[in-house]
């Protein structure tokens, strides 16, 4: 499984996100329905799946799916 | 006013602190219509009491939250309270565990005397609602500081949540109300006396993810320096490779069924003084 499939994966089945809004351009918030609970839910994944952990400073730049597959990849590349 | 209160409270007799409630209780009653009301109807639809009975169970509600505010009080004063756990071994053997673990309350009884009285041996960070004077800040947090017992205060970014995950990640215990919505509107709707009430999907979610144990706690009052504790482990049975989600809202419904048993015991110690099923 690749980064983001894993990703994609947690978001459909854990956090049950409708896959057909899971885009690239889609905002976290807005488009995805991500609240600050679930971003928790999401930085305990990150922490278990990839072994780094995320801090609330993070999400600041996190605005979009697209732009959090990326951070993803760079921290774990 | 509160520092005054608090030296009164290190030598005033607390029946003597009780007694000087009672006058006041029926102004509560008269001028707090909501808080009145959601009682009244509780005692009524939920535990089923006549129309009389259900008045005076106002009433006897309204004086058992005062008996906690001014046991809470005596406590930061100094003073001490008996106390019957009937939870230890439960508590202990998490404790002794490797893995930290969630500790849910209720607004029913007395939770904050949790922390004081189990005077854990692991670190423990305590969610708290801000509002509070700073004078009650400040004698809570030198009760607590006793124990290794950090206070983290509801903040509106929620970065409260990320200093409690990282308090269940290094094995700490971390302690909140499993039964009001706090930050998030995300709930789980879980049988209660008899019609689905929502139960905050936070503490359940946080204790699913991390895959740590939760337990349930409450602190009860039984006489006028006396304290009960009872403690149940919450999700024992679930499937560990189930989704989160499953596991947290079957953890919400057993802490909704086991808080039902509680305050079946001791009705009048139940001060969620709203429509908690709305």
């Amino acid at each position: 499984m690749t980064i983001e499939e894993k990703i994609k994966s947690f978001l459909v089945d854990e956090m049950e996100i409708d896959s057909a809004k899971i885009r690239p351009d889609a905002r976290l918030k807005e488009d995805m329905g991500i609240d600050s609970l679930e971003v928790v839910d999401t930085v305990v994944f990150v922490e278990r799946e990839f072994g780094f952990k995320m801090k609330s400073e993070d999400f600041k730049d996190i605005k979009t799916y697209g732009q959090f597959v990326d951070y993803i990849t760079e921290k774990v590349g | 006013m509160q520092r005054a209160m608090l030296k009164l409270f290190r030598f005033l007799p607390l029946t003597f602190a009780y007694a000087c409630m009672t006058p006041v209780i029926p102004f509560f009653m008269l001028f707090d219509r909501r808080g009145y009301r959601a009682s009244y109807r509780f005692f009524r639809k939920r535990i089923g009491r006549g129309p009389l009975h259900s008045f005076f169970s106002v009433y006897a509600n309204e004086f058992r939250l005062g008996q906690i505010v001014v046991d809470r009080f005596a406590l930061y004063a100094g003073r001490s309270f008996q106390l019957q756990n009937d939870g230890r071994a439960v508590f202990k053997r998490l404790e002794e565990g490797e893995s930290g673990f969630v500790q849910l309350g209720s607004h029913t009884g007395n939770f904050e005397m949790a922390g004081y009285l189990l005077r854990p041996l692991k670190r423990m960070g305590v969610l708290v609602f801000s509002g509070e004077t700073e004078t009650v800040m400040q004698q809570r947090a030198a009760v607590f500081s006793r124990s290794d017992i950090e206070m983290v205060p509801v903040s509106q970014d929620m970065s409260h949540l990320f200093i409690l995950n990282d308090i269940l990640r290094d094995g700490g215990i971390v302690s909140m109300p499993g039964d009001r919505l706090f930050g998030s509107p995300k709930s789980f709707s879980c049988p209660f006396f008899g019609d689905p009430a929502p139960f905050p999907a936070g503490p359940y979610m946080l204790a699913a993810q991390r895959s740590v144990p939760m337990v349930a706690v409450f602190v009860m009052k039984e006489g006028v320096r006396k304290y009960r504790i009872l403690t149940r482990q919450l999700g024992e049975n679930l499937d560990p490779e189930a989704p989160s989600r499953v596991r947290g809202e079957a953890m919400a419904r057993e802490f909704a069924a086991y808080l039902e048993d509680v305050v079946r015991q001791y009705p009048t110690q139940w001060f969620n003084f709203y429509d908690f099923w709305k």
